[in-house]
C-alpha cells in the first residue's frame, strides 16, 4: 500500500479510530492492532513476501535471546549467524543475480564461458529496511544496550511498524522498542504536528516529486533529444525529485507515527543547505548513515586508529552505502565519487567543521561565501545523482558526454524544456519554506498567522489533490 | 482528542467542498468522461461531445480505423445522399471496439471501410488510466480518486493536439461530419518495409473474428455496409486479396449486410494516395463519390 493512495486514505483513519477508541485502554491490544495493520499494509502488496517478513522477524527475535549469553564466544557466534542470515536473505533477493553476472563477465574475460543460473526474484519491498532493523536489534543486545524483548508482538511491531516498514527511517531498537513497550497517550500537539508533516510530505511527494518525474523521465530516457542546458536542468530536476520523494515519504511516515503516539528518528535535515559534502551526509538519509556509523564504522575503529584506517573505514562505509541502494555499478560509482570528495575534508580535518551549526543560524539570508558553498555542494550532489538515476554506468557517462559536447557545440542554445514544466513553479515555495524552517524540520507551524496558515494548508491540499495520480510510486521502494 | 477530531472534520469538509468544485469545473469544462491511450480517439471523443447535435441527428455512421476516418469524406456523403452521416472512426480502432457506442439500432445504417491492416490486433485501449463508469456519480468519484491521472491526460491531450498534430500535420482537423481528410501529400512515407510487414502478418484469426462480429451486429442495424478499400496495385499480394475477397463475399448472404469490394476499382492513380492505402484529399473525394453512389444504389429509405 502506498502512502499516496486512496487505499491508505481509508486504511489510516480506520486504524487511527480503532487504536484510540477501541484499544486505547490496552497496550497489548494497541500493539496487536498495529502489528495486524502493518501486515495488512505490507500484504496489500504481496502476501507471499509478507511471510518472508514474518520469517525474518521471528529469526532475529530468537537470535536476541542467544546473543545475550554471558559466554561471549557463544554470543559472538550467534551475532555472526544473525548477520549472515540477514545479509544472506538480502543477498539472495537483492544481490545474487548481480554477483552471478559479474562472475560470468569475469570468467568470460578469461575465455571461460559459464552460464550461471539467475534467480530473477522480484525485490521484496522494504527488505533493505527491515533486515537492518533486525540487525540493529541483535547488535544492540550483543553490545548490552538493549535487553531482549520477551513479547514477540512488541518486537514484531518494532520491525514491521507500517509507517516505516517499506522505506524507513531505519529505526534503532534502543529508540523505538521502549516506545512500543510503554503506554501511549493521545497528544493534541503531537497529532497536529503529525498532520502538518503528512501534509508537507504529501506536497513534496505528489506535487513536486511526481510532477518532476515526468520531466526527469523524458530527459533521462532520451538524452540525445535534448541540448546540454536541458540535460543540466534534468539533473537538477532529479535532485529535487529524489529529495521531494524520499524526504516526503519520511515526513509522512514520521507524521503517521506521531498520530499513533510514536516519535521516529529524523531522516532528512535540509541536505541541500549543506556547505560541504560531510555536512550533506549528516543531513541526507540520516537513519542509514548513522546506522552504518554505529554498527560498522565505529566497530571498525572509526577515526581512532590513525589516518589510513579512518580513510579505509570511510571508503568501506560509502561503498556499502552505495551498494545498499542497489546491486548495480552505478550506485557503487555514485558512492565512490562521494567518498573521494569526502577525502580532502578528512585529510585536512575539515569534515566536522559544520557539525553543530546551521547555515545562517541567526540571519535571514546566507553570506556570499555560504551561498557559494551551498551552491557548489548542491551541484556536486546533482551531478553525482546522474549515476544514481541512470540505468547503468554507461548511460551515466553518455549523459555527461552528451551534455558537454552539446554545450561546446552550441554554447548559446537555451533550454528546451519538455512540455510539463509547471512544476518548476512549485520548487521556489519548497526552497523558501525549507529555508524558513531550517532550524527544525519538524516544526512546520508557518506562517504564524493562523488564517494565513490555514490558507496555506488548503492550498497545499488542493495542489496535492490536483496532482495526485495513482500511477506514481515512491522511488525508494526499489531499495 | 475531541477538539482535534472536530478540527480535522471541519478541515476535511472544506477540502471536500473545494475538491468537488475543482472536479466539477474540470469535468464540465473539458467534458471528457474518460481517456484512451490514443490521441486520435481522445480527439474524436472531444469532437463528439462538441457536436452532440449532428451526432444525435445522424442515422448513418461510419466506423473503423484510419481507412474509414481518412478515406471516407462524410461531408460529401451527407451532401450526396441527403442524410446526416457521422464519422466515428479513429486511428487504429478495430471494428469490435465500437461495441459500447449507441449506434447499434435498427434505425441506423453503419458503414465501415477496411483494409488488410484492420485484421491485426489493435493496441488502442478505449478507457485508459483509471476506472470508468457510465454512471455520472461514479464517474465523478473515479476522477476524484485519481485526479492527477485525469488532469495529466487532459494536459497531454491539449499539448499533443496543439504541438504534435498541429506541427506535424497541416490542416489535420475533423470536418463537420467527423472525417479527417489529408491535405498534405507528403504526410506519410511510402515505406515498402512497413507495407510488407502488414502483408506478411497472419490475419486468419482476426478475419474470422471480424466476420463473426459482423454476423452478430447485422441483426442490430438497419443495414451494415462493408467496403474493402482500394490500394496501390503494384504492392498487392494477390493471394491474400483473393483469400479476403472469398471470405468477404460470403458476408453478402448475411441479412442486412452488404459487401462492396472496391479493392480493384481502377480509377485511382498514385496521385490519389499518400501511402499504400490512405488517400490524399483528391483520392478521398473520388472514393467517397463512389461510396455515395454505392449507398444510393441500395435505395435505403
Amino acid at each position: 500500500m502506498l502512502f499516496n493512495s486512496f487505499e491508505f486514505l481509508l486504511f489510516f483513519p480506520i486504524v487511527f479510530f480503532l487504536y484510540w477508541f477501541v484499544f486505547s485502554k490496552s497496550l497489548r491490544g494497541q500493539n496487536l492492532l498495529i502489528l495486524l495493520a502493518s501486515y495488512f499494509f505490507y500484504g496489500w502488496w504481496s502476501w507471499k513476501f509478507m511471510l518472508l517478513l514474518v520469517f525474518c522477524t521471528l529469526l532475529d527475535f530468537l537470535y536476541g535471546f542467544c546473543v545475550i549469553s554471558p559466554n561471549r564466544k557463544k554470543a559472538r557466534f550467534f551475532l555472526l549467524l544473525s548477520i549472515i542470515n540477514n545479509l544472506g536473505i538480502l543477498a539472495v533477493f537483492k544481490y545474487y543475480d548481480f554477483f552471478a553476472l559479474q562472475f560470468k563477465n569475469g570468467f568470460d574475460l578469461l575465455g571461460l564461458h559459464t552460464n550461471p543460473i539467475l534467480l530473477n526474484f522480484a525485490l521484496p519491498i522494504g527488505i533493505s529496511f527491515y533486515t537492518f532493523h533486525g540487525m540493529s536489534y541483535v547488535f544492540d543486545i550483543y553490545r548490552e544496550k538493549q535487553k531482549p524483548v520477551g513479547n514477540f508482538i512488541d518486537y514484531a511491531v518494532f520491525v514491521s511498524f507500517f509507517p516505516l516498514l517499506v522505506a524507513g527511517p531505519i529505526e534503532r531498537a534502543s529508540h523505538l522498542l521502549p516506545q512500543v513497550q510503554q503506554k501511549r497517550y493521545f497528544s493534541y500537539s503531537q497529532s497536529v504536528e503529525g498532520c502538518r508533516l503528512i501534509l508537507w510530505g504529501l506536497f513534496k511527494k505528489v506535487v513536486i516529486a511526481d510532477s518532476l518525474a515526468i520531466t526527469v523521465d523524458q530527459i533521462f530516457q532520451h538524452p540525445t533529444n535534448y541540448n546540454g542546458i536541458t540535460l543540466i536542468v534534468g539533473a537538477i530536476a532529479f535532485s529535487i525529485q529524489i529529495y521531494g520523494d524520499f524526504s516526503g515519504y519520511s515526513d509522512i511516515a514520521i507524521g503517521s507515527a506521531k498520530l499513533l503516539g510514536f516519535e521516529l528518528l529524523s531522516n532528512f535535515k535540509f541536505p541541500y543547505f549543506s556547505r560541504d559534502i560531510a555536512e550533506f551526509w549528516r543531513r541526507w538519509h540520516i537513519s542509514l548513515t548513522s546506522w552504518f556509523r554505529d554498527y560498522l564504522y565505529i566497530p571498525l575503529g572509526g577515526s581512532k586508529k590513525g589516518k589510513f584506517m579512518t580513510i579505509r573505514n570511510v571508503f568501506i562505509i560509502f561503498f556499502l552505502s552505495g551498494f545498499w541502494h542497489g546491486a548495480s555499478w552505478n550506485f557503487i560509482f555514485w558512492s565512490a565519487i562521494h567518498a573521494c570528495s569526502f577525502l580532502p575534508l578528512l585529510i585536512l580535518n575539515h569534515n566536522k567543521s559544520n557539525i553543530n551549526s546551521i547555515v545562517a543560524h541567526d540571519r535571514l539570508s546566507p553570506t556570499i561565501k555560504e551561498f557559494i558553498q551551498m551552491f557548489m555542494t548542491f551541484m556536486f550532489v546533482t551531478f553525482s545523482f546522474v549515476f544514481f538515476r541512470s540505468n547503468d554506468i554507461n548511460n551515466a557517462f553518455y549523459y555527461f558526454k552528451h551534455t558537454f559536447e552539446s554545450i561546446l557545440a552550441h554554447p548559446g542554445q537555451i533550454t528546451l524544456f519538455p512540455p510539463e514544466y509547471e512544476v518548476f513553479f512549485y520548487i521556489l515555495p519548497l526552497v523558501l519554506f525549507d529555508w524558513h524552517i531550517r532550524h527544525n524540520e519538524r516544526v512546520l507551524k508557518f506562517p504564524e498567522n493562523k488564517i494565513l496558515r490555514y490558507l496555506f494548508y488548503f492550498l497545499f491540499s488542493v495542489l496535492i489533490f490536483i496532482n495526485f495520480s495513482k500511477n506514481d510510486s515512491f522511488i525508494y521502494f526499489q531499495f | 482528542m475531541r477538539s482535534f477530531l472536530i478540527k480535522v472534520f471541519i478541515y476535511l469538509l472544506v477540502i471536500f467542498t473545494v475538491i468537488a468544485s475543482v472536479v466539477s469545473f474540470y469535468y464540465e469544462s473539458s467534458k471528457f468522461p474518460f481517456f484512451s491511450n490514443s490521441l486520435s480517439f481522445n480527439a474524436k471523443a472531444k469532437f463528439i461531445i462538441d457536436n452532440q447535435k449532428s451526432y444525435k441527428e445522424a442515422n448513418y455512421f461510419v466506423i473503423g480505423s484510419s481507412m474509414s476516418l481518412n478515406n471516407i469524406d462524410c461531408n460529401l456523403l451527407t451532401d450526396t445522399i441527403g442524410k446526416q452521416v457521422f464519422n466515428l472512426s479513429s486511428w487504429g480502432m478495430g471494428f469490435n471496439q465500437f461495441d459500447g457506442f449507441k449506434i447499434w439500432d435498427t434505425t441506423n445504417v453503419v458503414i465501415t471501410n477496411i483494409h488488410f491492416q484492420d485484421f491485426h490486433h489493435s493496441l488502442m485501449k478505449k478507457k485508459y488510466g483509471y476506472p470508468y463508469s457510465n454512471f455520472g456519480l461514479i464517474s465523478y468519484l473515479n476522477i476524484s480518486i485519481d485526479f492527477g491521472t485525469y488532469r495529466k491526460h487532459l494536459i497531454k491531450y491539449k499539448i499533443s493536439i496543439h504541438n504534435d498534430i498541429n506541427d506535424h500535420y497541416d490542416d489535420l482537423w475533423f470536418n463537420k461530419s467527423g472525417s479527417l481528410i489529408f491535405c498534405n501529400k507528403e504526410m506519410f512515407n511510402l515505406s515498402e518495409d512497413r507495407w510488407n510487414e502488414v502483408i506478411k502478418m497472419p490475419i486468419e484469426s482476426e478475419l474470422s473474428e471480424f466476420i463473426n462480429s459482423v454476423r452478430a451486429k447485422s441483426k442490430k442495424v438497419k443495414k451494415l455496409i462493408i467496403l474493402f478499400s482500394p490500394g496501390r496495385p503494384s504492392i498487392t499480394n494477390l493471394q491474400k486479396v483473393n483469400f479476403v475477397n472469398e471470405l468477404m463475399s460470403s458476408l453478402n448472404s448475411v441479412p442486412n449486410v452488404v459487401f462492396f469490394n472496391n479493392f480493384n476499382v481502377s480509377v485511382f492513380s498514385d496521385e490519389d494516395f499518400v501511402d499504400h492505402s490512405h488517400f490524399s484529399g483528391q483520392g478521398a473525394k473520388k472514393y467517397s463519390e463512389i461510396v455515395a453512389s454505392q449507398i444510393k444504389s441500395l435505395e435505403l429509405k
